[in-house]
């Protein structure tokens, strides 16, 4: 679980933990008057009301976004060695691959992940490119280095890299001449 | 808390987390590891790493350990974990007595060294 994942989950817990607290004190009669109070002044209260549907609503997205998650995110790629086992997951792979494509000429931006396919490991690469360079030699490029790397610095065979062009990055034009 | 062991004089008795240190200090020690106190282990992220990087299993007179590391960019990974189970095992049966049957070097992710820790050499 990354870490972005653990701080939100840690805060939405905390939330819901001074809400229980607070229906359970009301439930029992204790600090009943303070509960009330507080909800009506955040439902009087236009902007009050707002930021609380932004927090609550950012909150939603987030739970559902999780409970649909389709990754499985501890997949990893494992080998046995006399002293026991070594598990690469797949985040380790993805951020080596990440860090070979922004060191091609030409990718100004990359996102990778990592893909099992029949033939073993995929590789999908989606990069924004510099203006006017040749874009199939940054392909080329690309799915050779990335291909190397993995096999040179993780001793995984890569079978396969998909690149997808998304965008071409904006010139930068000097304000001098 | 490992099994007891008796010998002659009395029981000698070896708590998990002692060795968990043991393996931890020893898989630091390998260059190529990042070590705890960098990156996603540090201040309050680090409080909330789950596995808090290793998990042991301590009988009698045996240790299993599994150790969840992340690595540096500019090694290499099967290298490095070889060189981690090897030392993992020579700390732990030279400090404990234990003989250690398995260590398995799970990789999480590969990050860059932290430059602040990096010395300037002139």
């Amino acid at each position: 679980m990354r870490t972005f994942d653990r701080v939100f989950s840690l805060i939405l817990g905390l939330f819901f933990l001074a809400l229980c607290v607070a229906l359970l004190g009301s439930s029992l009669g204790l600090g009943h008057d303070i509960a009330v109070s507080w909800f009506k002044a955040i439902f009087s209260d236009k902007l009050l009301s707002l930021l609380f549907f932004v927090i609550t609503g950012a909150a939603a997205a987030y739970l559902f976004a999780m409970a649909f998650r389709s990754r499985n995110t501890n997949e990893t790629i494992q080998y046995s060695t006399p002293l026991g086992e070594v598990r690469i997951s797949i985040q380790a792979i993805e951020d080596l691959a990440l860090r070979a494509a922004k060191k091609i000429k030409g990718v100004r931006d990359a996102d990778v992940y990592v893909k099992q396919s029949q033939t073993g490991l995929a590789l999908a690469a989606r990069i924004g490119v510099a203006p006017d360079v040749a874009i199939p030699e940054v392909i080329n490029e690309l799915r050779q280095k990335m291909g190397s790397y993995i096999h040179d610095t993780a001793g995984i065979s890569v079978a396969d890299v998909e690149v997808t062009v998304r965008k071409i990055a904006a010139e930068i034009r000097s304000r001098v001449e | 808390m490992a099994e007891m062991r008796r010998d002659a004089v009395g029981s000698v008795r070896i708590a998990n987390e002692v060795v968990g240190l043991i393996a931890s200090l020893a898989a630091a020690e390998i260059d190529g590891v990042v070590k705890s106190g960098t990156g996603a282990n540090t201040g309050f992220a680090g409080l909330l790493n789950k596995n808090r990087g290793v998990k042991v299993e301590v009988g009698e007179r045996e240790a299993a350990v599994d150790l969840y590391l992340s690595m540096e960019y500019g090694h290499r990974l099967p290298d490095v974990a070889t060189a981690v189970q090897e030392n993992v095992k020579k700390a732990i049966e030279s400090m404990t007595g234990l003989d250690v049957v398995e260590v398995n070097v799970h990789i999480q992710g590969v990050q860059l060294q932290d430059e602040n820790t990096e010395e300037r050499v002139r």
